[in-house]
């Protein structure tokens, strides 16, 4: 059988989408990842696709069983993204999506730092269209802005890698040395970070996602930060500052979602959130932590898929995304409302659904190393995702006060999506086995132990009961959350300014003078002696004549000499021998 | 001596002369064909040469695979701008002479790169200056007189200073041909004359500190002309560099490769962010050729280092000028194609997809491979620059991270442009009318570039073989 690296096979794939019209494209769209899926199961397993670049070796083709797990999470989800958007008109959209999967698979089997880039940049060039596809204008500015945080990152990225090469002469992706950084591994690092959203270079992720379309967002939500996981695992295990820093970002992204109104932005800080599950996981770097990390990727771009699709399909039915402007649709979209609260279970972690056998061996691998303080912000994130998610969300939508607008539920491809996405959470949930089967290292940790289970469901009653109690103070409040990204906001301004206005001046004197010098030269060259007599003012301006009718030939020569002769002199003494 | 070998130099002559004559009494688009056939029966007979590897006039021209490669490289800019001026030109009064001074100019561009003698190279240099100038001036517009009385003022300063570098060489050596510049035995005198000789040619590849012209030159142009300044006028001065520092290298490499990178890093950063306060469009593009221009001499200063390194410096800028001729010539065509009728500020650009869907969508290419930015040749030359200067000393490193940090800053400006195109709301619906002729150069150029973007390797092969026969 032919095998392709799985990512050429969207990257190629997207192109044929514009040519194909009606029911042709739909199945197409849906048989593009099923045979991703074949493709991906064939992969030879150690090192293989390697192209020679000018000397250097590209590995497009690194499997082993950490980007195994990457790699089966993204097909799965490109399935059930292109169900999603099946309805979708604009083939354009379908060719991004595609594109953006591609570029991601392309990072996590790439084994060299070129081709990684390369990828890299892809996933952003790519992944900009599914906001821009929204068409408003605040889409188009926060798309921009992505777009430039984002050449940012790969400049950063970029240079590392320059400098990475430089001082030990290879490009091969592997482990850092995580006790001796250097300047090259931090930029690295930073250039994932970025990525993997870590405050305070996260504003891109809130300011971009919920300006993005109703089915760009389900993939916005699963790939770009779930391969910035996957390339820290990969590089960075056991970096002590990611322990603190995920942890950071865990409890980080719930205190914001607190005062977000836009339902959409509300579950983009949860993946903040989320994310930081992970990366305190890559930052233990213990077997189980890094279990944990690679198991929350999977389960977390499920679920969170899912309740971005159940966000989605209240946007697309009733065209407003705002708590306060929803409220009382459940009896609408009573099917929307099932599977979106299996979602919302498995991020707050409830037994029996996905999050619950994934998180908790994060928040164990914390504990095993004795790190009290940051199990304890781990689980009151925790808590303060069930919240937010599992209960301000839902009530203020469903229930809450009804606000009398019309709505249905959404398309069949859509409920479709959702539904598979909610099986999927609920079978790993019930079935653990089946995710820890795919883990880089052999698991031994039981989730369904009774003092877990009671532990985990005191914390979420007692959370349930508080949501209730304080409902007035909780609920949504139409303010705007001012976060990191007013920098940029600002600082592009001011960028921009500084180069229309000093900068730009600067320019224009330069040329002034510039052209000033020639022309004076060319002035003096028209009869040097008559000029020079003008100059020390020996002679009136108005005698300098227009033909040069009594050029002295000799002393001509002799001013260019001496100017030629300086010039020398003045070269010598600088830089001659 | 075999004169066939220079049929294709003979070729472009003659029609250039047959169509002054010709222009007296038939209109201008028959010398038009007249000289796209000439152009095209040259460029096939240039490729013949290609194994070709001898000298003639003991040793003045030079035909060696540089000189091929650059020979169809010139032909195919000029023939993309004869194509595309084939409209415009009735509109600036229907003069033929036109097609003929493209020609000539063209003569000159293939001449200087054949040139094995500092004579020859001033000639081809000045032939290519002096028909160009009226080129520049064509419209009779004001600007446009205006910016070729700049370009003949700076032209002629840079001229000058570089007959001083010729004769500095000659009254060393006794001699006029570039070899001879490597018999210098006084350090400093050869460092004077190099000093002189690279002033010269650097004035025309437009690179800070010798930019001031080409903004200027280039806005007030018509727009093919300027594709033909960014594309072929500075890849002249390349050629000419390339021939010169070849010699120059062994016993000058110290000093020029650090005031070569000096100079790259220059170019890079004046151009790119000048050209992001730029609201004309050909202004915006004049400064990111000062850009480009910057990163094809990374190559150069790469190249400096000597060994493996040189050739494969050499080849990383072989291979950005090609691309960089289509890119940039492709985008000034596509300026030619609709700015007439739209106008030259980048508001102007608004709604263009909607309005002119096939020149925007070139326009798109061009700017995607402008950026770097896969599947393009942009991105694969660039690629190729970055490995050179990443696998050679410190100064590679400095020179490759401020060409990403560059490319970064010039994403934001290509990006305004694209941006301008496909998501602002024009003032006015109507449909621009696209013409066939400048469609046709359009697709080529984006052909070349997604071709050499999605199958790098053979080209990659060719300039790197090109180089290593030139170190030879």
């Amino acid at each position: 059988m032919i095998n392709v690296p799985v990512a050429f096979i969207f990257i190629l794939g997207a192109f044929l989408v514009p040519l194909l019209r009606g029911n042709v494209r739909k199945a197409y769209l849906l048989l593009l990842p099923l045979v991703g899926f074949v493709d991906l199961i064939n992969m030879p397993r150690g090192t293989g696709f390697v192209m020679d670049f000018i000397g250097l070796d590209l590995i497009l083709g690194r499997v082993d069983n950490l980007s195994m797990v990457f790699g089966y999470v993204f097909v799965i989800m490109a399935f059930i993204g292109n169900l999603y958007a099946l309805h979708v008109k604009e083939s354009g959209q379908h060719v991004a999506a595609m594109l953006y999967v591609g570029g991601s698979l392309g990072v996590v089997f790439a084994g060299d730092y070129l081709s990684l880039f390369i990828f890299w940049e892809l996933m952003a060039i790519s992944s900009v269209w599914l906001i821009w596809y929204r068409g408003t204008k605040i889409s188009l500015n926060a798309g921009f802005r992505y777009l430039l945080v984002h050449v940012f990152g790969g400049v950063c990225l970029l240079s590392g890698i320059l400098l990475l090469f430089n001082s030990t002469g290879s490009i091969l992706f592997e482990q850092m040395d995580v006790r001796h950084l250097n300047v090259a591994s931090y930029l690295i690092l930073i250039g994932f970070m970025l990525n993997a959203a870590v405050p305070p270079l996260h504003a891109w992720l809130t300011d971009a996602y919920p300006e993005a379309t109703v089915t760009g967002i389900i993939f916005l939500s699963a790939f770009t930060t779930k391969t910035a996981i996957y390339v820290l695992l990969r590089a960075f295990p056991g970096t002590e500052a990611l322990i603190w820093i995920g942890a950071i970002m865990a409890v980080y992204g719930v205190v914001f979602a607190v005062l977000e109104n836009d339902i959409r932005r509300l579950l983009s800080y949860h993946i903040i959130s989320q994310v930081g599950y992970m990366v305190s996981g890559v930052g233990l770097g213990t077997m189980m932590a890094v279990n944990g990390s690679a198991s929350h990727a999977f389960t977390h771009i499920l679920y969170k898929g899912l309740l971005m699709m159940g966000a989605g399909a209240v946007i697309y039915t009733t065209g407003k995304s705002k708590l306060t402007e929803l409220g009382g649709l459940h009896k609408k979209m009573p099917v929307t409302l099932i599977l979106y609260m299996i979602g919302g279970f498995s991020i707050s972690a409830f037994p029996f659904f996905s999050g619950f056998v994934s998180k908790s061996m994060v928040i164990a691998a914390a504990a095993g190393e004795h790190m009290a303080f940051v199990w304890l912000m781990l689980t009151l994130a925790s808590a303060g995702t069930f919240l937010h998610t599992g209960l301000k969300l839902p009530y203020f939508t469903f229930f809450g006060k009804d606000s009398g607008i019309n709505a249905r539920e959404p398309p069949k491809n859509m409920l479709l999506a959702m539904g598979i996405a909610a099986f999927l959470s609920i079978f790993i949930g019930v079935y653990p086995q089946s995710l820890y089967n795919i883990l880089p290292y052999s698991v031994d940790f039981a989730p369904y132990t009774a003092g877990h289970i009671v532990g985990t469901l005191q914390i979420l009653l007692f959370t349930a009961l508080g949501f209730f109690l304080l409902l007035k103070q909780v609920k949504g409040t139409p303010t705007i959350t001012l976060d990191a990204d007013w920098l940029y906001r600002k600082g592009a301004g001011w960028f921009v300014w500084i180069v229309n206005n000093p900068l730009a001046d600067v320019g224009n004197m330069v040329t002034r003078v510039a052209l000033n010098f020639f022309t004076a030269l060319l002035w003096f060259s028209r009869n040097p002696v008559a000029a020079m007599k003008i100059i020390v003012g020996m002679e009136k301006r108005d005698r300098y004549p227009d033909i040069p009718q009594h050029l002295e030939v000799v002393s001509s020569n002799a001013v260019f000499v001496l100017i030629f002769l300086s010039i020398c002199i003045i070269f010598l003494l600088g830089g001659g021998q | 001596m075999n004169y066939m070998l220079m049929l294709p130099e003979a070729i472009v002559c003659t029609a250039a002369l047959t169509a002054l004559m010709l222009g007296m009494f038939k209109n201008g688009r028959i010398v038009g064909h007249l000289s796209i056939f000439a152009l095209i029966l040259s460029f096939l007979f240039t490729l013949n040469l290609f194994n070709a590897n001898t000298t003639l006039f003991s040793g003045f021209f030079i035909i060696d695979p540089l000189a091929v490669i650059f020979k169809l490289l010139f032909i195919s800019i000029s023939l993309l701008v004869t194509i595309c001026s084939l409209e415009p030109v009735k509109k600036w009064g229907d003069r033929p002479e036109y097609y003929s001074l493209v020609l000539f100019t063209t003569l000159g561009m293939m001449i200087s790169a054949s040139s094995g003698d500092l004579i020859t190279l001033y000639i081809g240099f000045e032939l290519t200056a002096i028909a160009s100038y009226p080129l520049v001036a064509f419209t009779k517009k004001k600007i446009s007189s205006e910016s070729a009385m700049k370009y003949f003022m700076f032209s002629a300063f840079f001229s000058a200073i570089t007959l001083f570098g010729i004769s500095l060489v000659y009254g060393a050596t006794g001699s006029t041909s570039i070899a001879s510049a490597l018999t210098i035995n006084n350090h400093s005198l050869a460092l004077l004359a190099s000093f002189f000789l690279i002033s010269g040619f650097g004035f025309k590849t437009g690179i800070v500190p010798f930019h001031m012209w080409l903004a200027d030159t280039h806005s007030g142009a018509p727009a093919p002309i300027s594709a033909f300044l960014s594309g072929g006028i500075i890849n002249v001065a390349f050629v000419a560099l390339l021939r010169v520092l070849v010699v120059a290298m062994p016993t000058l490499h110290v000093e020029w490769g650090l005031i070569l990178a000096v100079l790259a890093i220059l170019s890079m950063t004046v151009g790119n962010v000048v050209a992001l306060a730029q609201r004309n469009i050909k202004r915006m593009f004049a400064y990111s050729t000062i850009a480009q221009a910057g990163y094809i001499i990374i190559g150069l200063a790469v190249a400096f280092n000597m060994g493996d390194l040189a050739a494969l410096g050499i080849a990383a800028t072989l291979l950005h000028l090609t691309v960089h001729l289509f890119m940039k010539g492709g985008a000034f065509i596509a300026v030619a194609a609709v700015s007439e009728q739209i106008g030259y500020d980048i508001k102007d650009y608004a709604g263009l997809g909607r309005r002119a869907p096939i020149t925007a969508t070139f326009m798109l290419i061009f700017l995607i491979s402008l950026a770097g930015i896969v599947p393009t040749a942009g991105f694969i030359s660039k690629l190729v620059l970055l490995v050179a200067a990443m696998k050679s000393n410190t100064m590679g490193v400095i020179l490759a991270v401020s060409l990403v940090i560059n490319s970064a800053i010039s994403c934001v400006y290509y990006g305004r442009l694209a941006r301008y195109m496909y998501f602002i709301e024009p003032k006015d619906n109507s449909k621009v009318k696209e013409d066939i002729t400048s469609i046709i150069p359009m697709a080529i150029a984006a052909i070349v570039i997604l071709i050499i973007g999605l199958y790098p390797p053979p080209v990659i092969g060719l300039v790197r073989d090109v180089a290593t026969a030139l170190l030879l």
